[in-house]
């Protein structure tokens, strides 16, 4: 196939998701002279197909809009994601993403926690793993500067984190079962909070407050819900960076160990060379592993050390009626009390515990075993409208079987096939039955007549995190402190791959304010 | 397979209760999608010579999602799709037959009480490291 050379640009950033766009709106701020270019392989998120309109929203979660790529390829439906095939038999955690502008922040629960200190330092205090290059108090101005462009809902005070700004807006409404949950977390002196969540309480920054309608990861028709095609890309864009969709990246160049600049296939299916003095990728864990070993970058940690944030679920049944499916599904209320290190549990680090919300009915019924006849319609009746689910997210400690790996096949979108490699380590599963059992006693507490435990939850996989981390040993880890390849100097990683260590909270926040900073940085060299 | 047999296949799948839950042969998209598809576990259920015996058509089915689990499956969550779609449905499981928008749900906000238990978590001493 012959290649179609482009003028040379400055700066390429791949994908267009929360890093990658975080990336180009602090690079361009910074240094308006550079000629910046993002391709992102998928195309806009049209609110006018999202189907929260229609009848079939609930189908849609499990087929066209569902969260694991897999699932929607086999649905056959394009809604701007464009996805590529992952091997995924291997692992116990489905993969979940959304490959578009605005990156699975399109698709996400828009739940937006800081890490805790202690997560930059997990060596030094609890002697495993890796500490960070940086401690939380070095990325705490790019967290709160993320904070302002993303708009954050969530309430002043809590004592799980160093003070924080005041929060852009209120509090989320909290319904019938974050009321009763959080009287269960204080009957029992636990902590409990109002969750930060990028989601709109009140109209803010041009968009409207949330209507609860529930099913956020089917996209925001209300656009109430931060994502970044809604937050950063209209500002970058006006500041005059170019971003070109539908742009799939095959390939890095490299010539003497520097980066020349990216191969990228049109909507057509043409390909082009695009020079560039530095390549940033921002793929995800999964996508920015896949292309830089497609590429030939040799790292010897380059896809390995895989972090989800192993999660379970118990459900709570109830007589009395609840909410059911409405209101931000992942954004309510949560509890740290068991998140730091008590070495009497028998594991180091700890758990998040998270209220969720009821799923849609066609879920549910989907699930039950047996699937069909009088059984799982009587169970449906029971438990439908008088559910609590609590979500536990344990801490995922980088191992090196755990990995991103390229099948021999060639995918649709011209690139290697991918595969995931990744088990539960002893000691994740006994942070999930710690946090089990606790967020047992909360439902008990809470009046649940009966408890149901989903664990491990496989279709929680959206925390694609450490394939490329940062670190100083070339051999351990993938690139310096400020996102540069040790072996390929120019090319730069700006999302969760660079994570060592993933905290048990989920990682957007870290995300963005970590791409921020490497941006900042960036921007003092290139100049 | 016949109308009454494929009525009877709905109505197996999904058999509705008194509460008003509708059997799957009262709702119309359930039986669009049995009639209209071209699962070949459909016909050979119906050739099964038990089915046409009330008494063994559960077993019938028993035996073909032992025998043919993933297209027994499949066949299933086709209809069971529709189903739980349809208004009459969603009405009598006590949920509503409009979707989620435009206009959304009224959800409580956070009850007067609580404001006095967050008082108390964030007079507590900090809790990270």
């Amino acid at each position: 196939m012959t290649r179609k050379r482009q003028d040379p640009v400055d700066v390429v950033i791949i994908g267009a998701g929360c890093g990658g766009a975080a990336f180009a709106w602090q690079l361009k701020r910074r240094a308006p002279h550079l000629k910046i270019v993002c391709l992102e392989r998928g195309g806009w998120p049209d609110p006018l197909r999202m189907p929260a309109k229609t009848m079939r929203w609930q189908r849609a979660i499990m087929e066209d809009w569902a969260s694991n790529p897999n699932l929607r390829i086999k649905a056959g439906g394009y809604r701007g994601s464009n996805d590529y095939h992952i091997d995924e038999d291997a692992s116990v955690f489905k993969p979940l993403m959304w490959n578009g502008v605005g990156g699975s922040t399109v698709a996400w629960a828009a739940h937006f926690p800081r890490l805790h200190p202690s997560d930059f330092r997990v060596r030094s205090l609890d002697g495993v793993a890796d500490d960070w290059p940086f401690d939380y108090f070095d990325l705490e101005p790019w967290y709160d500067l993320n904070d302002e462009i993303m708009g954050v809902s969530g309430l002043d005070g809590d004592p799980a984190y160093p003070p924080k700004r005041r929060r852009a807006m209120p509090p989320l409404a909290f319904g019938a079962v974050a009321n009763r949950a959080a009287r269960a977390f204080s009957d029992l002196g636990w902590h409990w909070w109002p969750v930060d969540a990028a989601i709109n309480s009140v109209r803010h920054d041009g968009r409207d407050a949330c209507n609860h309608c529930g099913p956020c990861l089917t996209g925001c028709i209300s656009k109430a819900k931060a994502s970044v095609d809604l937050t950063y890309w209209p500002k970058s864009i006006a500041l005059g960076v170019e971003l070109r969709t539908i742009a799939i990246a095959r390939n890095i160049e490299i010539e003497a160990g520097r980066a020349s600049g990216v191969t990228y296939a049109d909507r057509n299916d043409e390909e082009h060379f695009l020079p560039a003095q530095a390549v940033v990728v921002a793929g995800n864990g999964i996508g920015t592993a896949r292309l830089l070993l497609a590429s030939g970058v040799e790292s010897p940690a380059l896809g390995r050390n895989l972090m989800f944030h192993p999660a379970a679920y118990i459900r709570g049944i109830f007589k009395e009626r609840l909410d059911g499916p409405v209101g931000p599904v992942g954004a309510s209320i949560y509890s740290h009390e068991f998140y730091e290190t008590d070495r009497s549990r028998g594991f180091e680090r700890g758990v998040h515990l998270q209220l969720s919300r009821e799923n849609a009915l066609l879920v549910q019924a989907s699930r039950l075993s047996p699937l069909w006849g009088e059984a799982p319609q009587a169970q449906l009746r029971e438990e439908f409208l008088h559910t609590m689910p609590i979500l536990v997210l344990a801490e995922d400690l980088p191992e090196a079987h755990n990995r991103v790996s390229l099948t021999n096949t060639e995918e649709r979108d011209g690139l290697p096939g991918v595969k995931l490699d990744y088990r539960i380590s002893e000691r994740a599963q006994k942070s999930l039955d710690f946090g089990l059992a606790r967020a047992e006693e909360i439902l008990k507490a809470a009046g649940a007549c009966r408890t149901v435990r989903v664990s491990p939850a496989p279709l929680t996989g959206w925390h694609l995190l450490g394939t490329a981390r940062m670190g100083s040993d070339p051999q351990t880890s993938v690139t310096d402190r400020y996102g540069r390849c040790h072996a390929v100097p120019n090319i730069l990683i700006a999302d969760g791959s660079l994570f060592p260590t993933v905290g048990a909270a989920n990682p957007a926040s870290t995300i963005g304010a970590v791409a921020l900073q490497l941006a900042d940085h960036f921007a003092g060299e290139i100049a | 397979m016949t109308p009454m047999q494929v009525r009877q296949l709905a109505d197996l799948l999904l058999p509705g209760d008194e509460a008003g839950l509708p059997p799957g042969s009262r709702v119309p998209d359930v039986m669009l999608a049995l009639t209209e598809s071209t699962a070949p576990i459909i016909a050979q259920i119906g050739r099964h010579p038990d089915f046409a015996a009330p008494e063994k058509r559960q077993a019938v089915l028993n035996e073909m999602e032992r025998s043919h689990g993933q297209e027994f499956r499949d066949l299933v969550l086709s209809l069971i799709k529709p189903y739980y779609e349809s208004g009459p449905v969603l009405e009598a499981m006590g949920w509503r037959s409009a979707p989620p928008q435009p206009t959304g749900h009224v959800i409580a906000p956070m009850a007067d009480d609580l404001t006095q238990a967050l008082a108390e978590i964030a007079a507590r001493k900090r809790i990270w490291r």
